[in-house]
C-alpha cells in the first residue's frame, strides 16, 4: 500500500493506470471514452466533443501543428481515417498491410517530399525498406526512425 | 516398503529401457512449450503440425533466397522464414563485391584468371582450413553463377570495372551498381514474388525437429516475433516434407556467442553486421547433431571507428590514408604497436588485446596523407566528427591523451625512416610485411588528422559443416542427416582463416542454389 502510494504520488504508476483501452468505432473528438477521466487535451482547449473529425487542422496550423503532438494514429482517426480503411472490415489484423497507406499517400509524392532531407532521402533507400511503410510508422506506439538501425540519420519521424 | 519397491521397479525400468528411452523420457513432457531447456536427445514430433511445405528456409539473406528460387522452380513447396522485420539479412547491406573466377569482364580487360587460381588465393588466406572440395566448387561456379544473377535475376554490375580485394592475385571481383547487395537481394525477392513465394518476416524458428530415424522433419517458429523479444510471438509448426535448409546466416552481433568462440570479442567490440545477426540456431544446430566448425575463426575489421555505426566511412581514412601514408598508434604509450600494412586479422588482434587491458587506439595522418582520399570523403568524415584535424602534434597528444615526448619521438623516428631512404622503395622498421607504397611521405604537414580505432566483427568464417551437395553433416556419422541442407555464413569450412573480400557472396549463392535444388529433389516423407 504504502510503496504503491509514494509511487502514485511521483507520477510512477500513472502510465499503467492511464494505458487507454482501444476502442473501435468511438470518433476521435471523444477522448472520454477510451481515456476516462484523464485530462488529454491542454488547459483551456476548446470542448471538442461536438466538433468535425477532420477540423482540427483549421486551428492547428504552423506552430502549434499536431505533428509529432499526437500519435499518428489519432492524427488519422481525427482527420476521419476509421480502422476499416487501414485494417479492412471484420477484427483488425496485426498490422495494416502498406497497401493501404499508399492508397492515400503515394509514394511518389512522399519520395518527392523528403528529397531534401539531411543526409539521404528516406522514401528512397537502396534496400527497398521504404516500401515497408511499418518499420518506422506506427499508429498505436510511438514512431521511430528505423535506418537509425545502421546509420546516424537524425530524421523527425512522424 | 512399498516406497522402496517402486523406487526399484523404475531403477528397473530405467535400467532395462534407459539406454534406448532416457533421452526421450526427459522431454516427453514439455512438448508444444518451447524450445528445450539444454541439449537434450528430443526426438519427440508435434502432436499436429500446423502447416506443410516441401522445403522449409531458415533465413532470407543470398543463401536462403538463392535455395528457395531453385526448389520452387523445381516445383517444390516452399516457405522462407525470416525473424527481422525486413528481410535480406547482411546480405542486403553488404558491399556488393562479388568474386568471379575467368569472367568474360576479365577477359574484356584483357586479366588472365582461373577457377584454381581463385581457390589457391582463398587457400592461402584461410591457412589451409578450407575444405578443398568445396573451395574448388565455388570457384569453379563462380563465373556462371555471376552471369546467372545477369540474366536470370537482372542483376547490374559496373560494365568496366573489376575489384581486386585484399589476397585475391589479380582483379577478379564485381561490382554492383550501386555498390550494395541490394542490387541481388532486390531482385531475388521479386523474382521470388514472382513465382509465390514471400519470405514470412517476423517469423523466428526456435526449433528443428530431428526424429528417432534420425531425419530432419521441420519446425518451430514464433510467428509475429518482435526481434528480440525471445518470448514474442506466436508458437507453431511447420512439417518440411522434402527438406529443411538452414540459411540463417553469422553470429556477429551475438556477444554471448562468440565469447565463447573468441574470448577477445566482448562488448567493446562492435559488428558491421545487422543487428538481427544471433547465434540462437547455430546452438539449435548443435543441439540436434550438427557439426560446428571452426566457429572461433571471426573475421574483425581492424579499420573502423567507434564514432561512427557498422562499417562507416572510417575505414577509408584508417586504411588509405593513415594506414598506407601515416601511422597507428597506441595513445596510451604514444608508440606504434603493429605493422600498419600487415593483414586484417594480425592488426584487429593487436588492437584488440590492447583494448582490453585498457589501450585506445588510434590512426595518424599528415594533410599529404589525406590528400589521396577520394574527394568529399574527408568533408564527410570532419563533419561527423569521426576525423578530427589539429594544427600541431602537442595538440594531437593532448586531445588524446598522449604522453607527449614518447608521441613526438614516435614520429620523429617514422620520419626519419622515410626521409633515410630512397624516395622510390621507402623503407620503415615496423611496416616490413610488403613494399611501402610508392609516394610516403614524411608525417610533416599540418593539419594532422586522427580517427579513433574500434575493429568491429564482420564475417564468421566458421558454421555448419556440409559436403558438397550442401548438406548438413551429423557430428557422430559424418553421414549427411538426412532432410538437413545449409548454406551461406551459417556454414564452415569454405574460407578457413580468413575470408577474403568479395568470397562470402558467391559461396552464398553456390551453395543456396545447391541446397534448394538438392532439397527439392529429396524423397518426402510422411
Ligand atoms: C557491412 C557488410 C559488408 C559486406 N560486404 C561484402 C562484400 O562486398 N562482398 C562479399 O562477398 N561479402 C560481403 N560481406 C559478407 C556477406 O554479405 C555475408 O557473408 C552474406 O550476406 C551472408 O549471407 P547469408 O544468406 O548466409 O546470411 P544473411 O544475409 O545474414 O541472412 C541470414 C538471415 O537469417 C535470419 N535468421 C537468423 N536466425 C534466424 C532464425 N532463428 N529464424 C529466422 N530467421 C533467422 C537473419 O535475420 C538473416 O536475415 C559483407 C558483410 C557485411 C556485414
Amino acid at each position: 500500500m504504502k510503496v504503491a502510494a509514494i509511487l502514485l504520488s511521483l507520477g510512477m504508476l500513472l502510465p499503467l493506470a492511464a494505458a487507454p483501452k482501444r476502442l473501435a468505432g468511438v470518433p476521435a473528438t471523444q477522448c472520454a471514452a477510451c481515456h476516462g477521466k484523464e485530462k488529454v487535451l491542454p488547459a483551456g482547449h476548446e470542448d471538442i466533443r461536438k466538433a468535425k473529425s477532420g477540423s482540427c487542422a483549421t486551428c492547428h496550423t504552423g506552430e502549434t501543428s499536431l505533428r509529432a503532438r499526437l500519435p499518428l494514429g489519432h492524427r488519422h482517426a481525427l482527420a476521419g481515417v476509421t480502422c476499416q480503411d487501414c485494417h479492412g472490415k471484420g477484427k483488425p489484423a496485426a498490422k495494416a498491410r502498406p497497401e493501404a497507406c499508399v492508397a492515400c499517400h503515394a509514394m511518389d509524392a512522399l519520395v518527392a517530399k523528403t528529397a531534401q532531407a539531411k543526409d539521404h532521402n528516406p522514401h528512397a533507400d537502396q534496400h527497398g525498406y521504404a516500401a515497408n511503410c511499418n518499420l518506422c510508422h506506427h499508429q498505436h506506439k510511438p514512431s521511430k526512425n528505423h535506418c537509425l538501425t545502421c546509420h546516424s540519420y537524425n530524421w523527425p519521424v512522424p | 516398503m512399498s516406497d522402496e519397491k517402486s523406487g526399484l521397479s523404475r531403477r528397473g525400468f530405467l535400467g532395462a529401457g534407459g539406454a534406448i528411452m532416457g533421452g526421450l523420457a526427459l522431454t516427453q513432457l514439455p512438448l508444444d512449450g518451447a524450445a528445450p531447456k539444454g541439449a537434450v536427445v528430443d526426438s519427440t514430433l508435434p502432436r499436429k503440425w500446423d502447416e506443410t511445405f516441401d522445403v522449409v528456409i531458415v533465413g532470407s539473406g543470398f543463401a536462403g533466397l538463392a535455395a528457395a528460387y531453385e526448389a520452387r522452380k523445381a516445383g517444390a513447396s516452399v516457405v522462407v522464414l525470416e525473424k527481422m522485420p525486413t528481410p535480406g539479412g547482411n546480405s542486403i547491406i553488404n558491399g556488393g563485391i562479388v568474386s568471379a573466377a575467368g569472367s568474360p569482364l576479365q577477359a574484356k580487360m584483357g586479366i588472365k584468371d582461373s577457377p584454381e587460381l581463385m581457390a589457391k588465393d582463398m587457400m592461402v588466406a584461410g591457412l589451409g582450413l578450407n575444405h578443398p572440395g568445396l573451395v574448388k566448387l565455388i570457384s569453379e561456379k563462380s563465373t556462371e553463377t555471376v552471369l546467372w544473377t545477369i540474366s536470370e535475376l537482372g542483376v547490374k554490375y559496373l560494365d568496366n570495372e573489376l575489384v581486386q580485394e585484399g589476397g585475391h592475385t589479380v582483379k577478379r571481383s564485381y561490382k554492383t551498381y550501386n555498390s550494395s547487395g541490394s542490387a541481388i537481394v532486390l531482385p531475388q525477392l521479386a523474382k521470388l514474388k514472382a513465382l509465390g513465394v514471400e519470405p514470412r518476416l517476423e517469423t523466428f524458428v526456435t526449433k528443428i525437429y530431428r526424429d528417432k530415424d534420425g531425419r530432419v522433419k521441420g519446425l518451430q517458429v514464433r510467428e509475429g516475433y518482435e526481434f528480440p523479444k525471445a518470448d514474442s510471438g506466436k508458437l507453431k509448426t511447420i512439417r518440411a516434407r522434402k527438406g529443411v535448409v538452414l540459411a540463417h546466416g553469422g553470429f556477429g552481433q551475438d556477444v554471448a556467442y562468440r565469447m565463447i568462440q573468441d574470448p577477445k570479442l566482448t562488448a567493446k567490440v562492435e559488428s558491421t553486421n545487422q543487428p538481427g545477426a544471433t547465434a540462437e540456431m547455430w546452438r539449435e544446430a548443435s543441439r540436434i547433431g550438427c557439426n560446428i566448425i571452426q566457429g572461433d575463426w571471426i573475421q574483425v575489421g581492424p579499420w573502423a571507428s567507434p564514432d561512427e555505426k557498422g562499417f562507416g566511412l572510417a575505414p577509408h581514412f584508417a586504411q588509405e590514408a593513415a594506414s598506407m601514408y601515416g601511422i597507428w598508434v597506441d595513445a596510451t604509450t604514444g608508440k606504434r604497436f603493429i605493422d600498419e600494412l600487415a593483414n586484417r586479422k594480425i592488426r584487429a588482434d593487436a588492437i584488440m588485446m590492447l583494448m582490453n587491458q585498457g589501450h585506445k587506439c588510434i590512426a595518424f595522418a599528415d594533410a599529404k596523407a589525406v590528400s589521396r582520399l577520394t574527394p568529399g570523403v574527408m568533408d564527410k568524415l570532419q563533419k561527423s566528427g569521426v576525423v578530427k584535424a589539429f594544427n600541431s602534434l602537442e595538440a594531437v597528444a593532448d586531445a588524446y591523451g598522449m604522453p607527449k615526448a614518447a608521441f613526438l619521438e614516435t614520429v620523429a623516428k617514422y620520419n626519419t625512416n622515410i626521409r633515410n631512404s630512397d624516395p622510390k622503395d621507402p623503407k620503415d622498421d615496423i611496416k616490413v610485411s610488403t613494399k611501402l607504397p610508392q609516394g610516403t611521405l614524411p608525417l610533416e604537414t599540418a593539419p594532422f588528422y586522427v580517427s579513433r580505432l574500434l575493429p568491429k566483427v564482420h564475417h564468421c568464417m566458421g558454421g555448419i559443416y556440409t559436403n558438397t551437395e550442401a548438406q548438413a553433416m551429423d557430428v557422430s556419422t559424418d553421414k549427411p542427416i538426412e532432410g538437413l541442407y545449409a548454406a551461406g555464413e551459417a556454414t564452415g569450412g569454405v574460407h578457413g582463416a580468413v575470408r577474403l573480400g568479395s568470397c562470402a557472396v558467391i559461396d552464398c549463392l553456390v551453395m543456396g542454389r545447391a541446397a534448394g535444388s538438392n532439397a527439392a529433389k529429396a524423397k518426402a516423407w510422411g
